[in-house]
Parts: C-alpha cells; sequence; structure tokens
C-alpha cells in the first residue's frame, strides 16, 4: 500500500522520512475482530488523515497507534521503538474537550501540568504554555477555567496543551466534530497553520471527507470487514489552503470524490484511479 | 466574563464563593435558599412546640415549653459540668471520625478503584452496614468497659460505612479521558494524586464525611447514654433519672446544635474547595 508518488519538494526532510511505522496491526475486542491487517507509515512533517465509515475503527486505530491500548497483532513503532505506552514525543487531542481538560485548573495550569515532569523551573513552563496560548489565539483567557470558555475555545486549549509539550507527532480523533461549521473550519486552518510553522507530524481522524481533504498531505481510507487500508492518497494540495479557494478547486472536487466513493463501496473504484493530479497552485 | 477572571491563582480559592455565586446564580439561586426561610421555618417549630406544651393534649411535665428548657439550657451554660461533658462529647467524636477517615477513605478508594475488589467486597460491606451497630454495644460494653474506647469502636463500627462507599464511589468516578490524559502526557504518580485523584474524589469523599460525621455523633451521644461513658449522653440519662425534664431537652438540644455546626462547616468546606465543580456552581446537577 506504500505510496510511490513523490513527495512535494522540499517539504519531508530526506533523512527522517519514517516517523511512526504501523505493521500488519489488528484489534480484536473478544470475537469480534475491528482492525484486520493494517500497516502505514506516517511520514516525518506530513499531515495524515484517517477517514472511513463509522465503526471502521478509526478510534481504535488512533488509541492503538499512542500505545493507549494494545493491539491484538501487529506492531506500531516510533523512530524504530516499539510503542507499548504513549511516548514521550506524542500528543493527543481528543475529541471530547469538555471532558479532557480539567475544571479544577485554570487555562495556564491545564496547559502547564504535563510540563512538570519535563520542565523543573516553573517560569520556565508558564513560558512555554504561555507560547502556545498565544499560537491558539488564547492570550487574554489564560487566568478563566476551561467551564467558562466556548466549546472552540476549550478545544484549543486542548490544542495548546498539546503544542506545549513540544510532540514530534500530534494524534487527533475528530477534535473539529462537537464544534459549529464556522469554529470547525478556524479550527482547521489554525490546525493548519501550527503544523507549517512547527513542523510537527499531525495524524487526525475525521469522517467529515472535505476537512480530511482539505487539511491532508495523504489521506488513509479505511474500509471493508474487519478494517483494512482501501488506499492512502497523495492530495498534493500544496501548503497554502484557503476554505474558500482550495475547496474551489477541481483537484480538491476529484479528490474528495474518490475518497467518497471508496469510502461507500469499500474499494479503489476503476475509474478513480488516475484522478488525482498534482494542484496547479 | 471578565469579572470572573480570578487576579492570580492564589487568590482563586478565597474568591472562590462569591465567583461561584456569580457565575451560576440564575439557577443557584432557584436551589440555595437564603437564611430568612430558614429562620423563619426554626420559628415555626418553636411555635408549635410552645403551642403543644400548653394545650391539654400533653401533660407539661413530660414536654417542657421552649422558653423553659431555653432557661435551663442558660442555667446549664452556666456549669462546669455541661462544658466538661461537651468537651468530652467533641472529643471522642473526633477521635471516632478521624479513625473512620484514616481507615475508610483509603480503604474505600482501594476497594473502588479496582473492580474485582468491589464485587468481592460487595456482600460483606452490604451486611456489616445493615447491622444495628447499637446491638453490638452490649458486647462493646463487656470488652472495654464504659471508656472512650468503647465509644470509639462503637463510632468506627457505625460511622465507617457511609465513608468506606462513598469512597469506593469517588474512585470509580474518576473521569476515564482524564485518566487517558494523564498517561498520555506522563504524569508522574505524585502528580496524578494531586492533580487529578484529590479533586476527583474530594466531592464523595466529603459528602461521606458529612454522613459520617453525623452518624458519629449519634453514635456517641448513644454510647454515653446507653454504655454509660462520660459526655453529653451521660448528663442527659442523669438529668432524666433526676426528673429534670428542661436539662434533659437542653442536652439533646446542645446535640442538634453540634450536628447542625458541623454539617454547616463541612458544606462551607465543600463550596470553598469544590468551588469549581458543575454540582456545586449549579450548573447542571448530575
Ligand atoms: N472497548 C471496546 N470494547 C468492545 N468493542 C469496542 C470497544 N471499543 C470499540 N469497540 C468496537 O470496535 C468497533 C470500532 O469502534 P471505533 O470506535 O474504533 O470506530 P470508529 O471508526 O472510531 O467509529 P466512529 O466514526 O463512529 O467514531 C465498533 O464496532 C465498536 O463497537
Ligand atoms: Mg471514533
Amino acid at each position: 500500500m506504500n505510496n510511490s508518488q513523490t513527495p512535494l519538494a522540499g517539504r519531508v526532510p530526506a533523512q527522517t522520512d519514517e516517523l511512526l511505522v504501523v505493521e500488519n496491526l489488528g484489534k480484536s475486542y473478544g470475537d469480534h475482530q475491528v482492525l484486520g491487517d493494517i500497516s502505514v507509515t506516517v511520514r516525518s512533517g506530513e499531515f495524515m488523515c484517517i477517514v472511513g465509515p463509522s465503526g471502521a475503527g478509526k478510534t481504535t486505530l488512533l488509541q492503538c497507534l499512542s500505545g493507549l491500548i494494545n493491539p491484538t497483532s501487529g506492531t506500531v513503532s516510533l523512530r524504530g521503538k516499539v510503542v507499548t505506552e504513549p511516548p514521550a514525543e506524542m500528543a493527543i487531542v481528543f475529541q471530547d474537550y469538555s471532558r479532557s481538560l480539567m475544571p479544577w485548573l485554570s487555562v495556564l495550569d491545564n496547559v502547564m501540568l504535563p510540563l512538570r515532569s519535563a520542565t523543573k523551573d516553573k517560569a520556565e513552563r508558564k513560558k512555554k504554555a504561555m507560547e502556545a496560548l498565544i499560537e491558539v489565539g488564547l492570550k487574554d483567557h489564560v487566568e478563566k477555567y476551561p467551564w467558562q470558555l466556548s466549546g472552540g475555545m476549550q478545544q484549543r486549549v486542548a490544542i495548546a496543551r498539546a503544542l506545549a509539550y513540544a510532540p514530534a507527532i500530534v494524534l487527533m480523533d475528530e477534535p473539529f466534530a462537537s464544534v459549529d461549521a464556522q469554529t470547525r473550519g478556524d479550527l482547521e486552518d489554525l490546525t493548519l497553520k501550527l503544523k507549517n510553522h512547527l513542523g510537527i507530524t499531525i495524524v487526525l481522524v475525521t469522517h467529515d471527507i472535505d476537512e480530511a481533504v482539505y487539511l491532508a498531505d495523504r489521506v488513509l481510507v479505511l474500509g471493508n470487514k474487519p478494517t483494512q487500508v482501501v488506499d492512502l492518497i497523495e492530495t498534493h494540495l500544496g501548503t497554502e489552503r484557503d476554505q474558500i479557494s482550495t475547496k474551489a478547486t477541481r483537484e480538491f472536487a476529484q479528490l474528495r470524490t474518490r475518497v467518497y466513493q471508496e469510502i461507500r463501496h469499500g474499494d479503489i473504484p476503476s475509474s478513480a484511479g488516475s484522478v488525482a493530479a498534482p494542484a496547479a497552485s | 466574563m471578565s469579572e470572573m477572571t480570578p487576579k492570580s491563582n492564589t487568590a482563586v480559592l478565597a474568591g472562590a464563593r462569591t465567583k461561584a455565586r456569580k457565575g451560576g446564580s440564575a439557577v443557584a439561586g432557584r436551589r440555595r435558599v437564603g437564611i430568612g426561610p430558614k429562620l423563619i421555618a426554626i420559628a415555626g417549630v418553636l411555635l408549635l412546640w410552645q403551642l403543644l406544651s400548653v394545650s391539654p393534649l400533653v401533660d407539661s411535665d413530660s414536654l417542657p415549653a421552649p422558653v423553659t428548657v431555653f432557661a435551663a439550657l442558660l442555667g446549664l451554660w452556666g456549669t462546669g459540668a455541661y462544658w466538661a461533658a461537651l468537651g468530652t462529647t467533641l472529643q471522642v467524636w473526633a477521635i471516632g471520625l478521624a479513625l473512620c477517615a484514616v481507615i475508610g477513605v483509603p480503604a474505600g478508594l482501594l476497594i473502588g478503584v479496582s473492580m474485582r475488589a468491589t464485587q468481592s467486597t460487595r456482600w460483606v460491606i452490604d451486611f456489616f452496614r445493615t447491622i444495628p451497630t447499637i446491638a453490638l454495644l452490649p458486647l462493646v460494653l463487656l470488652l472495654f468497659g464504659a471508656t472512650s474506647r468503647m465509644e470509639i469502636t462503637m463510632i468506627v463500627l457505625a460511622a465507617i460505612w457511609p465513608l468506606l462507599i462513598q469512597s469506593m464511589y469517588a474512585a470509580k468516578q474518576v473521569e476515564p479521558l482524564l485518566k487517558w490524559v494523564f498517561r498520555v502526557f506522563r504524569i508522574s504518580t505524585m502528580d496524578r494524586l494531586r492533580f487529578l485523584w484529590a479533586p476527583s474524589v474530594t466531592l464523595l469523599v466529603s459528602t461521606g464525611m458529612r454522613l459520617a460525621a453525623t452518624m458519629a455523633l449519634l453514635m456517641t451521644i448513644a454510647a454515653e447514654y446507653i454504655g454509660g461513658a462520660p459526655g453529653l449522653g451521660l448528663e442527659l440519662s442523669h438529668m432524666e433519672q433526676a426528673f429534670k425534664r428542661p436539662e434533659v431537652f437542653a442536652y439533646a438540644i446542645t446535640a442538634g446544635m453540634i450536628g447542625l455546626l458541623i454539617n454547616a462547616a463541612l458544606v462551607l468546606f465543600q463550596r470553598r474547595v469544590l468551588w469549581w465543580h458543575p454540582i456545586i456552581r449549579g450548573e447542571r446537577s448530575e
């Protein structure tokens, strides 16, 4: 399944190409086999979106990638080391922001807490946390409590918490699913901007095909039962994306049609093979 | 929103009450009743009592009028015996309750963390907490005599159950997603206890404390009254034997007032420490 198309020029550092390697990953709950046999490699610095029908096991896959749950078969390794517990270079943004933040800590303290073991100096911790909070545009809300913020703002706190932790890779499970459309667009653009600024690798699960194509360097399509990799599509939409103009391009439309058909049929449609042409811009 | 922003982290707890009030006042006002109606309710009870005591329904020797009882109470306040008894009772109560907390909270939390431990201890706990502890008094009395050790044993036997059970529930309702967040960010065990477990279990554990405090007080006085250990209960029993009805009621009222104060203190503690909690904020009830 490894895609052999050439990466965008200058985007991917050659020597550290393979960051997270998934080999023959399978996961069963009792007799119920959720993930069949998944192999995929996440490249350093890329934005990978995972899409698939509901119940396909996207969340399960992400939990296996992070070491929060153990796969039934196969391995996940980060920079060559097998993942059994969440690695230090990894952060996660969960979908349910209202439950993933601590209501008894202020926004700033929520972001500072994960830094306690690595950064002993409190002033230093605060500086790092503030930088992340400024990055996500919450400079004026750091002393508030999560429950005093809107949903979109709460999710930005969760993103800031992940950023301040300075991970090499961030996993996100439908991070924008519970916010309104406008906020969702803003958060998507914020995430893209952060990824480009900071050079972190992002793996994001979504069931919104537009979102997947808009954000991703590569889209991983899951399907079939038990779940397999249906396709891995290089988007070639470039670094600079715009909610209106990017989504209006022919390439974007072709990509979303292709992903849509693959999800619907659980297979690569015969006509879709040559659709993804490099973006003009 | 801006008036809700605390100035610094240390000011947070101090400003908590006002903030919580402001934040959830619309809803909280509906649930929290001010002091006025409470005083009216007390006045109503006193009036009813007064009417009942002067009515021909009860004879005034068995039910003295409130005025008489409060006169007796004032009289008792002038005696050393009253204050000594009060001091002894409170001391024994505090030791007994502390023992309940020291045993019940950690045990409850540990049992609650493990599904297995919860299931295997369920019958034992349900059995022991249903036993009317007062029935064990003769046995405990035989072991320790009319001493504070007897009282403390009785207190623990009676009051540890609500604490144990509340602590078990407390351990179970720690948000699983937050446990994952702490794992993902590899937060140390000490910090996990401090920043996840302590805040998460405080509401239920302190509610258990409230229940246990009341039960412990009841048991202290009962053990003194029936078992003859020194304290308010014994004084009450002496007064009864001397047919001093107003004094009997005065001691009973003393016990009621202690209970009231203890509960008020614990509620205040909860509001101070848990001001961030949705239930305390009154935004949503769970
Ligand atoms: N802890 C669990 N125990 C048993 N079965 C589980 C568990 N977690 C998930 N499953 C099952 O695994 C399958 C995949 O679930 P998962 O949540 O990974 O799907 P998903 O692709 O994330 O779906 P959605 O798009 O709805 O979020 C489902 O059939 C679900 O019932
Ligand atoms: Mg899911």
